[in-house]
């Protein structure tokens, strides 16, 4: 047997380590699957019990949102919109918020909740918003304790480009509500999504 | 057979206390392409009655208005677009009883209707209104529905005039006035009334003009409402932390295995030529 040089050594080094790179790096550019619908109802999130003239309608705030289908459970701040006219986010991806420029979810016209997909570390408390169905139930616990009770009808991706402002915020009749998060490409060089999530759901009292 | 699982019903508007309409409920398909009615008695003489909707040519109601009276309107209910039947029958008579009046709604997509018992006197029938969710940016749209049996009513909302010389089942054009609480007043042979209606901006409304009991009343009806404010773009909903890294050259390391490969390939020559010039020693 002969003995390599070292530079044949070096070189065959070399070679497996820019391959275990090339590796590495195709490796990391896609990202685990999504929790599938199945893993995510183990989540056990409770649904409402429904009192009396839940679904009747009220003017208060809302302040819980849940959307078992989704393991979603969170209590709801305040949203307005920014200096720059944009929607205000929440400042954290674990809760999510009521726009109160609007309806309150229970009012006729367009009530509408944002909350983030992800952090910069993880998923954010709608990082599944998008595998909402036609036909899941969203939640809403208002502070006088009715709960309004909506039915999803339409889950659709928008670039924010070309946001549909009237369809989600525009005139509408009847009690609807709108879910809003990120989706789509994320843009690194702006730190940004491309594209938002939007889910459209009306209220299951008003549904046929 | 009035099979309805009674549902409480959101009524919007302050003149729909006293009924308690009964949706059927029914889980159809949905989609942001449905339409969306609501069923009203607008009819000063026929009396309460019962409001009826069916999917066209079959007999099971979808929904059910049990004793509306004069002046109820429903909140809408979502459907899909298609054919539908309304009903009317005066309240207590049986669901399969003959109606008094019958109509044929085609309901689009993405358009709202109302359905109202609008007869006046002895001719029942069922009038159906397209409403409207289109309005100037920060505007309220409004729109005058005579439902009294007063002549010549003449309506302002704020100073500006909105229908003029309207007899009963006359229905204006939506006009653009600005939003705010505004003063709308009638002037009819049946007299004068004026009340103080709260606009908000972004919302399209139909004044309805009934017969009260001392002159003429003015009811809201909301037809649709946006946000108070619209926010302009998307949403900042994310901080890329579950993206997709963005995929690396593979150039860098495309050539660090070409670089190793061509050194071990070397290697291996400057070895076997140190062998060859040995052996020919």
């Amino acid at each position: 047997m002969t003995r390599p040089t070292w530079l044949t050594t070096l070189g065959l080094a070399v070679v497996v380590a820019g391959a275990a790179g090339l590796l590495v790096s195709r490796a990391s550019g896609a990202t685990g699957p999504a929790p599938g619908r199945a893993a995510l109802a183990e989540q056990r999130i409770l649904t409402p019990q429904l009192t009396q003239g839940a679904e009747a309608s009220s003017d208060a705030a809302p302040t819980q949102l849940i959307i078992p289908a989704i393991g979603v459970n969170t209590r709801l701040i305040r949203l307005s919109v920014r200096p720059s006219g944009a929607l205000q986010v929440p400042d954290t991806t674990s809760v999510a918020g009521w726009f109160d420029d609007g309806p309150a979810p229970g009012q006729p016209g367009p009530a509408v909740i944002a909350a983030h997909v992800d952090s910069y570390k993880g998923p954010g408390v709608f990082f599944d918003l998008g595998q909402l169905r036609h036909g899941d139930l969203i939640y809403v616990r208002r502070s006088d304790a009715t709960v309004a009770v909506f039915t999803v009808v339409d889950v659709h991706q928008y670039l924010k480009t070309a946001f549909p402002t009237t369809a989600v915020y525009g005139p509408a009749p009847g009690d609807q509500l709108r879910l809003i998060t990120c989706g789509g490409t994320f843009d690194y060089q702006d730190r940004s999504y491309l594209s938002n999530v939007v889910v459209f759901a009306v209220a299951t009292a008003g549904m046929l | 057979m009035r099979n309805l699982i009674a549902t409480p019903l959101v009524l919007g508007a302050a003149l729909l206390a006293s009924a308690a309409p009964a949706y059927a409920s029914v889980g159809a398909p949905q989609s942001t392409s449905d339409g969306w009615v609501r069923l009203a008695n607008l009819s000063p003489t026929a009396g309460p009655c019962d409001l009826y909707l069916y999917s066209f040519g079959n007999p099971k109601a979808l929904i059910v208005q049990d004793d509306v009276i004069y002046g109820n309107v429903s909140a809408y209910a979502a459907l899909p677009a298609g054919d539908y039947t309304v009903a009317m029958r005066m309240t207590g008579k049986s669901a399969t009883s003959p109606a008094v009046a019958t109509t044929a709604l085609m309901l689009m997509g993405n358009m709202e209707y109302t359905v109202a018992a609008m007869g006046a006197g002895a001719h029942d029938q069922l009038q159906t209104i397209d409403d409207s969710n289109d309005v100037a940016a920060g505007k309220t749209a409004v729109r005058i529905l005579q439902a009294g049996t007063g002549t010549m009513v003449t309506a302002e909302v704020g100073r500006q005039q909105v229908g003029s010389n309207l007899k009963f089942g006359d229905i204006t054009h939506y006009e653009t006035v600005s939003p705010g609480t505004q003063l709308v007043s009638l002037d009819t042979s049946a007299g004068q009334a004026s009340t103080q209606v709260p606009l908000a901006a972004n919302s399209t409304h139909t004044l309805v003009v009934l017969d009260g009991s001392n002159g003429p009343r003015i009811t809201d009806l909301t037809d649709a409402v946006g946000t108070a404010v619209q926010p302009s773009g998307g949403a900042a909903t994310g901080f890329g932390g579950t993206a997709p890294r963005p995929a690396s050259s593979p150039l860098l390391w495309l050539a660090m295995i070409g670089g190793g490969a061509l050194a071990a390939v070397l290697g291996r020559r400057r070895r076997r030529s140190g062998v060859t010039g040995t052996a020919a020693l």
